[in-house]
């Protein structure tokens, strides 16, 4: 059943009766315009033991995700040193809300973008946010209880396994070849770095917008669809040159990178890593198109982002494999 | 038969956008109300502008296919035959037998030498320049859907 607020309400009231075992009425419901793989939806009930709720419902496949990795990780991760929402429920019956979602505690802090008008603001608050990276990627598989997870023997295993997924998605979801993604996919499999540091958490989707902050503190990381246990220069690259770019151009940032990160950031392998953030968001975003033509999700975004979006991460991954190859 | 196809579209995008627009009050349904005014603007003049950017397209890439060919010399690809007729699906269909083509004259670049990490097939074949063309010329077609256009202003 696609968004209408109502209807939501109602949704939301019937799952969290049936999953608290008592009658629940939902006050307050607002859908968060940002976020494009989950409609996601925030409920204030009449529980006054309850803290307010943040439902994630899958999109159809929308960018190609699932939430029960998501929600996996989150309860890994919850507790301990890499800060993250409660997680509540992962509900994969459609009866609910017609798709799979999973439910969090809402986390005190602001998610927006808002802070992007001020200059100055947003320096400080890039700052904060890149120290919080550096940290996420300081601590060890093991340390942050992601054994059960499955930990890649080394980055090249990880990699080659991000590879496979991603072109996975493009193979499932395209109409029509690329041939200059397809010579991307060729070049990224044949030139996979070579282990050198050890596999660590990534991110996946490093970005304004993903995390909650208040009063200067980043209170949670958020969107963790994209996650994955693998080489952290995925992390850095990506936010360096596709979700950065709000802050700021990439250089810059990769120097406060730099700064924070305990392995080298440069040469050949950044140059790969770049490229295949580019590859991975064009695989990402060429998913929409299918979603939104089966009727899926008929958010109007969806055409946005598969047709310039997706086009635009191609020709992106394509100049920037030329660049590196002149 | 008048109102044309394109005349009721443009009622309806004015309507959206001089109408119901300035009523929506939720941040989603102005989101979904803009986007909606945008795709009914791409779609004014499409039914005409389709057909005559897929024969270019085509066209296009034929001459990718032909000089990545004549690169390969004996370990050319096969090219799809071009259509009888000039429907709008017998011109997508031959696209995509196109593009599969290219992508598989890529690949067999690739199984011709020893490439190393500065070295493209795409680039040796000399095809990499038009390739770019036509995904610069399909960013312009989709337009004002795509958020990502030529000449983008980047920070």
């Amino acid at each position: 059943m696609p968004y209408q607020p109502e209807t939501r309400k109602d949704d939301a009231a019937r799952f969290l009766s049936h999953a608290l075992g008592k009658p629940v009425e939902v006050v307050e419901l607002r859908r968060l315009a940002s976020g494009q793989s989950r409609e996601t939806l925030v409920v204030k009930t009449d529980q006054p033991d309850e803290p307010e709720l943040v439902f994630r419902i899958e999109q159809g496949g929308v960018l190609g995700t699932t939430s029960e990795p998501e929600f996996r990780l989150l309860q890994a991760l919850h507790g301990g040193p890499v800060p993250v929402p409660r997680p509540r429920w992962l509900e994969e019956d459609p009866q609910w809300f017609g798709y799979p979602f999973m439910v969090t505690e809402r986390v005190e802090g602001d998610g927006g973008f808002g802070f992007l008008a001020d200059p100055e603001r947003t320096q400080t608050i890039l700052r904060t946010y890149i120290q919080s990276i550096g940290e996420m990627h300081s601590y060890s598989c093991e340390e942050l209880g992601l054994h059960e997870l499955g930990i890649p023997r080394d980055t090249r295993e990880s990699t080659l396994q991000q590879l496979e997924l991603w072109e996975d998605r493009y193979e499932r979801y395209r109409y029509v070849p690329e041939p200059l993604l397809d010579e991307v996919i060729a070049w990224l499999r044949r030139n996979v770095p070579e282990p050198k540091r050890p596999v660590r958490l990534n991110h996946g989707d490093l970005s304004a917008g993903n995390f909650l902050l208040h009063e200067g503190k980043i209170m949670a990381h958020v969107d963790w669809e994209w996650s994955n246990l693998g080489d952290p220069m995925e992390d850095v690259a990506f936010f360096a040159y596709i979700k950065g770019r709000m802050f700021g151009p990439p250089e810059p940032i990769l120097d406060l990178l730099r700064e924070v990160e305990a392995f080298e950031i440069g040469g050949d392998e950044l140059r790969y890593w770049e490229i295949f953030n580019y590859f991975k968001a064009a695989c990402a975003n060429i998913a929409t198109l299918k979603v939104f033509a089966e009727g899926r999700n008929y958010g109007l975004n969806m055409v946005a982002i598969g047709t310039g979006g997706f086009l635009g991460f191609t020709r992106r991954a394509a100049e920037a494999l030329r660049a590196s190859t002149a | 038969m008048r109102p044309t196809t394109d005349e009721l579209i443009v009622g309806m995008r004015n309507v959206l956008e001089d109408v119901l627009l300035p009523e929506l009050q939720s941040d989603w349904a102005q989101t979904m109300g803009t986007q909606m005014a945008l795709m009914l603007r791409h779609v004014e003049g499409r039914a005409e502008r389709e057909p005559v950017y897929l024969r270019e397209e085509n066209g296009k890439l034929e001459g990718v296919l032909a000089k990545a060919n004549d690169g390969l010399g004996g370990d050319a690809v096969e090219g799809p035959e071009a259509p009888a007729g000039e429907s709008l699906e017998e011109l997508r269909e031959y696209n995509g037998a196109l593009r599969e083509a290219i992508t598989a004259a890529i690949h067999a670049a690739y199984e011709q030498g020893e490439y190393g990490f500065e070295d493209l097939p795409a680039e040796r074949l000399g095809i990499t320049e038009a390739l770019l063309e036509i995904n610069t010329a399909q960013a312009q077609f989709w337009q004002p859907i795509g958020f990502s256009y030529p000449n983008r202003p980047r920070r």
